[in-house]
């Protein structure tokens, strides 16, 4: 019994100790295990931040350059605007001169313009006077000339009324006279148409004639023809 | 004061004929006019840019892919106006510019080209999600992803919907389901890829809730994906997608495949230009057409774009800067590929294998200065380094799974001249690309440890120090020595209690006496090898004690050195020496040499040799000459049952042949494996001492049920 005791002492002793050993050894897999659940988590978040960071750096140095690149167009273009403000202003001044001297000479032109109007009012007045007298003038010869023309036009028509009297008369012996030439025309054709007929009867007269001739000719020649040949013969 | 007036009114005139310029230009510019708005709808659609800016700021209007497409894509907007311009993803990674600006540069592409939406594609995600998300942030671009969720509600713009002549038509984009998220963004965001089925069910939910009557998906899903959701869901009028293998049917590239329920999907994947889609709207979406544009140099007038290139030309000129750092120098050519940076990640953390994908790193030829640029332009894969330990029978799966790894550390399915062991375990560095691979082909969780380096990190570090990037031989590797410890521990305890009066007997088959009895088979295997070389401590404890009496009493320590021959023949020498754990009449010590060959085949492994023992202490005997054999064999019957069988004897006799003996003991277990350390066994020893001096043996058998604890570490 005693030896009994003694061994359960000793391997519940021995067992204790396995206890605690094992206690120990899973406690401690268990802190690594999340110690390095930990280290883990943290060296993922500093990845991603680090990421991150190094995005937004370059991102931030582009944007950077890009902001100066546009500070430098923004200076000389301001440094631009600069110059031509002030060559506006050199063109505002010479154009407040050149309109000071414009408006000098219109108003000089406007005194000119006065003075020519005042000038060329006497004129007109003068003018309009001389065309009044003129418009006289015309209107009495004009009188004169109507009047004259219409004494001449009278007498013309008395001329003309007489001439056409006398013309009449002229026409009547005129067709007096035509008449009985038409008439010696009209008899001298009938002539003249017996003398065509005539004159063809006698042509037909003439070609038959000629052709009795021509036969005759031709008789003869044969007959010369022949007394050649009886000639020859007979040599 | 009539001069002002007329100068005044000069001035008025002017800027009635400038107004009415910039609206009759305005009028001309994207989106389209009233009179092409009748007409059909247009889809400009780009995809796989893959970041591709060069980086040179010298002819980058005419030389750079990027720009040229941006000015494409402006110039067509101009020409012939479109209604929408979105890209289906892929787009900002590997590219060495968009990898530096972590995609901000392609961000401002889109932003200069009106793009409205990008999906977010598998590859994207080597930028890391919080810089996609940080680089896309305020952007008239919106990155698309119905399935991508952070603390169950969407990361990013599930879809957006573009209204078309009164009509709705919703744009939903989904991300690829083997999609890898980096370990930082996983463990931090507390980001989840939803299943793509999932997703779009309650996008078109939502959308057709908001009145949309037609719906396009934007995929960067496989063809098989694609297939079936356009037929699980007939409300899908039209697939884009991009993804590069989802265009192959039987290993066939197609660009459109019509399904019976109406549905189509287009495969456009090209990336060097743009893709004009025109669509009948007037009832389902007719294609009326499809072409893509190759892009070209246009010439651009407007302040935009001189911003754009400002932009872009300050990217390259801060790239140029940071990245112009000399890393080291060679004196002559080296070509360097995927295997280079598989062995270099081999050395850097000393694992038997390394494993990466492939065109992790584009090959290249360096010579003279490697700048930082160089390496920038060259890898291809930016997740974490992870290590991790993986068993024999693990790494035979994945070399048989014809994924597409590049595996350094095997040769003829040895590691380091050795078989591959099914059980062992051994040290393997990957990238967590490889790792989730591996994690899906063995379909089980592998506890990593995760380095926290790309593998950009680990090139540029390593060609400061070490440069075993652009080493040429890497044999070395195989010669380091390692230190490898396995520890099986068997023990039992058996404890028997009796108690009787003295009239009764005790019955058949029971005890008589109360009795404790408790025992232990401990080994410990201490190994020290390389390639060629193996030297291997084994100390080894056999001690079973019932009550005061030593059973077994047992101590032995093994120094075996091997030389890794071949495959089949390895020579070696032993050196045994074995005492008692425990003194009773004095502490005896056997001493025995021999040296010989291993013989392996298969399963099998024996070993013949020649030598001496001697008992040297307490007692000290002859020097007695023997040869011994050794023989043990492994077979698996199922993944957690094993058969073992051990054979060692020793033939011995003294110089002058006296005193033969045969001592031969054999051991038959079978063991069953409850988990990676824990297991069960049932033994039976067989131990025969034959002496022919006096003609007479001693034979012992034993069959014990024990439970073994294995464990192995591996040092270096």
């Amino acid at each position: 019994m005693k030896l009994y005791k003694l061994f359960f002492a000793k391997a519940s002793l021995y067992l204790l100790q396995v206890l605690v050993l094992i206690s120990s050894i899973s406690c401690a897999t268990m802190t690594a295990s999340e110690s390095e659940n930990k280290y883990d988590q943290i060296k993922a978040e500093n990845k991603i931040i680090k990421q991150n960071i190094t995005l937004l750096i370059r991102e931030n140095n582009v944007l950077k350059e890009e902001n100066s690149k546009l500070k430098n167009e923004n200076a000389s273009l301001k440094s631009d605007l600069k110059l031509l403000e002030a060559k506006i202003e050199l063109l505002n001044k010479n154009h407040e001169k050149e309109i000071a001297l414009l408006n000098e000479r219109y108003s000089t032109l406007l005194l000119q313009k006065d003075k020519l109007e005042q000038e060329s009012s006497s004129k007109i007045s003068q003018l309009q006077a001389e065309n009044k007298a003129l418009e006289e003038k015309l209107s009495s010869e004009i009188l004169r000339l109507s009047l004259e023309i219409k004494n001449k036009e009278e007498s013309f028509a008395l001329e003309k009324s007489e001439m056409e009297k006398k013309y009449a008369e002229m026409e009547i012996a005129l067709q007096k006279k035509i008449s009985e030439a038409q008439n010696s025309l009209l008899s001298s054709q009938t002539q003249l148409e017996s003398l065509k007929t005539e004159i063809v009867d006698l042509k037909d007269k003439l070609q038959s004639a000629q052709k009795i001739i021509s036969e005759k000719d031709l008789t003869i020649e044969d007959l010369k023809k022949k007394n050649q040949t009886q000639e020859q013969n007979q040599k | 004061m009539s001069c002002k007036k007329s100068f005044h009114s000069a001035r008025i005139k002017a800027l009635i004929i400038l107004i009415a310029i910039i609206h009759i230009l305005g009028s001309n510019s994207f989106p389209k006019t009233q009179e092409h708005k009748d007409e059909n709808f247009t889809i400009i659609i780009t995809a796989n840019l893959q970041g591709l800016y060069s980086t040179e700021i010298e002819d980058q209007e005419k030389e750079d892919t990027i720009i040229t497409l941006a000015q494409s894509i402006v110039s067509e907007s101009k020409e012939d106006p479109f209604d929408l311009y979105v890209d289906l993803g892929n787009s900002l990674y590997p590219g060495a510019l968009s990898k530096y600006s972590y995609g901000s540069a392609i961000f401002d592409f889109f932003d200069f080209t009106n793009c409205k939406a990008t999906v977010l594609s598998s590859r994207d995600l080597n930028i890391g999600l919080s810089n996609i998300e940080l680089s896309s942030n305020d952007r008239k671009t919106k990155i698309l992803s119905s399935n991508m969720l952070r603390e169950q509600s969407p990361l990013f713009m599930p879809y957006f919907i573009h209204d078309f002549n009164g009509k709705k038509i919703a744009f939903i984009g989904i991300t690829s389901q083997d999609s890898v998220l980096d370990d930082a963004s996983k463990k931090i965001l507390d980001v989840d890829l939803l299943d793509y089925n999932e997703a779009v069910k309650s996008s078109i939910q939502r959308a057709k809730e908001e009145g949309c009557k037609n719906i396009i998906l934007l995929s960067s899903l496989n063809l098989r994906q694609n297939t079936e959701l356009i037929k699980n869901f007939p409300e899908i009028d039209l697939i884009f997608t991009g993804n590069e293998p989802g265009g192959k049917f039987f290993s066939v590239p197609i660009s459109r495949v019509d399904i019976d329920t109406g549905g189509t999907i287009l495969v456009l994947n090209k990336n060097k230009g743009f893709y004009r889609l025109e669509l009948n709207l007037t009832e389902k979406p007719l294609i009326e057409s499809l072409k893509f544009y190759e892009s070209s140099y246009k010439k651009i007038h407007s302040n935009s774009y001189n911003n754009f290139i400002s932009r872009i030309s300050i990217w390259k000129s801060k790239f140029s800067e940071e990245e112009n750092k000399i890393i080291t120098e060679t004196s002559k050519p080296i070509s360097i590929s995927d295997e280079n940076a598989a062995q270099m990640l081999r050395h850097r953390y000393r694992t038997e294998i390394a494993i990466i994908e492939k065109n992790s790193i584009l090959p290249k030829i360096v010579e003279g200065t490697i700048y930082s640029r160089t390496i920038l332009g060259i890898v291809n894969n930016d997740y974490p380094i992870f290590t991790y330990r993986l068993s024999g029978a693990d790494i035979k799966k994945i070399i048989e799974s014809d994924s597409d790894f590049v595996i350094s550390g095997i040769k003829n399915n040895k590691i380091q001249g050795y078989e591959i062991s099914d059980p062992k375990f051994y040290s393997v560095c990957s990238t967590q690309f490889v790792y989730d691979k591996v994690t899906r082909i063995l379909r089980k969780d592998i506890k990593y440890t995760n380095r926290w380096n790309t593998i950009t990190e680990e090139i540029t570090d390593d060609l400061k120090k070490d440069k075993s990037f652009i080493k040429e031989n890497y044999d070395y590797l195989d010669e380091r020595f390692r230190l490898a410890i396995d520890i099986n521990l068997s023990n039992f305890y058996d404890k028997s209690e009796v108690s009787m009066g003295d009239k009764i007997s005790t019955p058949p088959g029971k005890p008589s006496t109360t009795y404790t009895r408790w025992g232990m088979e401990d080994t410990i295997n201490i190994k020290f090898y390389n390639n060629h070389h193996e030297f291997l401590f084994t100390p080894y404890i056999y001690f079973i004690k019932k009550d005061e009496q030593y059973l077994q009493n047992l101590l032995r320590g093994t120094f075996l050195y091997t030389y890794n021959a071949n495959d089949y023949v390895k020579p070696y020498h032993k050196s045994v020496g074995e005492t008692v754990v425990k003194e009773v009449d004095g502490r005896p010590i056997l001493v025995r040499e021999t040296i010989g060959a291993s013989l392996f085949w298969k399963t099998l492994n024996g070993k013949i040799g020649i030598g001496f023992e001697k008992q040297i202490q307490e007692e000290e005997g002859p020097v007695v000459y023997g040869f011994e054999t050794i023989m043990d064999a492994k077979f698996n019957i199922t993944n957690s049952l094993a058969y073992i069988f051990k054979l060692d004897t020793f033939i011995s006799s003294a110089q002058d042949q006296s005193n033969l003996q045969m001592r031969t003991e054999i051991a038959n277990s079978l063991s069953l494996q409850i988990n990676s350390i824990l297991g069960i066994s049932l033994k039976h020893k067989w131990f025969k001492l034959y002496s022919r001096e006096i003609e007479d043996s001693y034979k012992y058998t034993q069959t014990l049920i024990s439970l073994d604890l294995k464990t192995d570490f591996k040092f270096f």
